[in-house]
């Protein structure tokens, strides 16, 4: 039984016959492929070279972004600590003069409750009376 | 079949043994990656002529190794990028050859060869003696056409073109034991088709 742990020697009968059947490989025009090769290789090789070009300042562009996303995180944080909520805003105390006045000018400019039900109040003083003038 | 007259004598023509990776490729591999049009053109120089033999093995006609020559170098510029700096070139170009080949081959259903060659018969053989050989073509021919893809594609390499089976190994990214094996078992499907040759010479 043959084992497989040596590279086996060529068979020179075998390749020799099987050389015979396929022939012998054709002498292409090797400077006409190459000069075509060359010619598709153009756009090809200028794309690596523009590549080449970008890489670095792409590297440079992918190292900043987490430095930028830390920076980002460290201002939030400080805005954070920094801050000061602002106090819940509270309404100014209406003194009992001020409501005095803001009725005797209702009382003045509205029509008496009983004529708006009836709807004998002009249109202009329920107009006024929505802007406050 | 007819095995009378005198024996077969088909000679094996000695082939340089291939080349082992020259020690400026991984610098030349570099300057290609960075779209050097020198580098490649050094690179297409170096391995076009083995490419064109591996190519006309698998595609059986000279167009289409042609062909598939240039788009491989075309796909070994698409694909530099990926390639493994401090590798040896020779296996990943050839493996994108061969795997390219195979499909091509597949895709249009190509036979190896159509026509015999004429130049064998440039000694004046007899009728007769023509006849055998012929058959005894038709009948390799057809032995390497049942063989399985991969076992037709080693004896390719290894017999015809010359390569190593740890070369083929990395090419076809398999163990060299299998390559072997796969070696061994064609080497007996095709001295079955050769052994009315056998007994004659």
């Amino acid at each position: 039984m043959e084992t497989f742990t040596h590279d086996p020697d060529r068979d020179p009968v075998l390749s020799a016959a099987l050389r015979d059947a396929y022939g012998e490989v054709p002498e292409p025009d090797f400077g006409r492929m190459r000069g075509a090769l060359m010619a598709r290789a153009e756009l090809p090789l200028a794309r690596l070279r523009r590549e080449q070009r970008v890489q670095p300042a792409r590297r440079r562009f992918r190292a900043l972004v987490p430095l930028a996303a830390a920076a980002g995180v460290a201002g939030t944080a400080l805005a954070l600590t920094f801050h000061q909520p602002a106090a819940p805003r509270r309404d100014r105390e209406v003194s009992a003069a001020d409501r005095a006045q803001v009725e005797q000018i209702l009382n003045e400019s509205l029509p008496s409750p009983g004529e708006m039900l009836a709807g004998q109040g002009a249109g202009d003083d329920l107009l006024d009376a929505a802007i406050g003038s | 079949m007819s095995t009378a007259g005198a024996p077969l004598r088909v000679e094996a023509p000695s082939r340089p043994p291939p080349q082992a990776a020259p020690d400026d490729e991984p610098a030349l591999v570099e300057r290609v990656r960075a779209g050097d049009a020198a580098a490649f053109e050094t690179l297409v120089t170096r391995y076009m002529r083995r490419a064109f033999a591996v190519a006309y093995r698998l595609m059986g006609q000279k167009e289409d190794a042609e062909d598939l020559v240039q788009e491989t170098y075309m796909a070994v510029l698409q694909r530099i990028g990926t390639f493994e700096p401090g590798r040896p070139f020779a296996p990943w170009f050839f493996r994108i050859l061969v795997n390219r080949g195979l499909n091509a081959r597949k895709a249009r259903s190509l036979r190896a060869v159509d026509q015999i060659p004429d130049g064998t018969a440039a000694h004046g053989p007899t009728p007769e003696r023509e006849a055998e050989r012929t058959e005894l073509r038709e009948r390799l021919r057809r032995a390497m056409d049942a063989l399985p893809e991969r076992q037709r594609v080693i004896v390719e390499l290894f017999e015809l073109e010359g390569f190593g089976g740890p070369e083929i190994a990395e090419i076809l990214e398999i163990s060299d034991g299998t390559v072997r094996w796969h070696l061994h078992e064609a080497r007996k499907t095709l001295k079955k088709a050769l052994a009315p040759y056998e007994r004659s010479s």
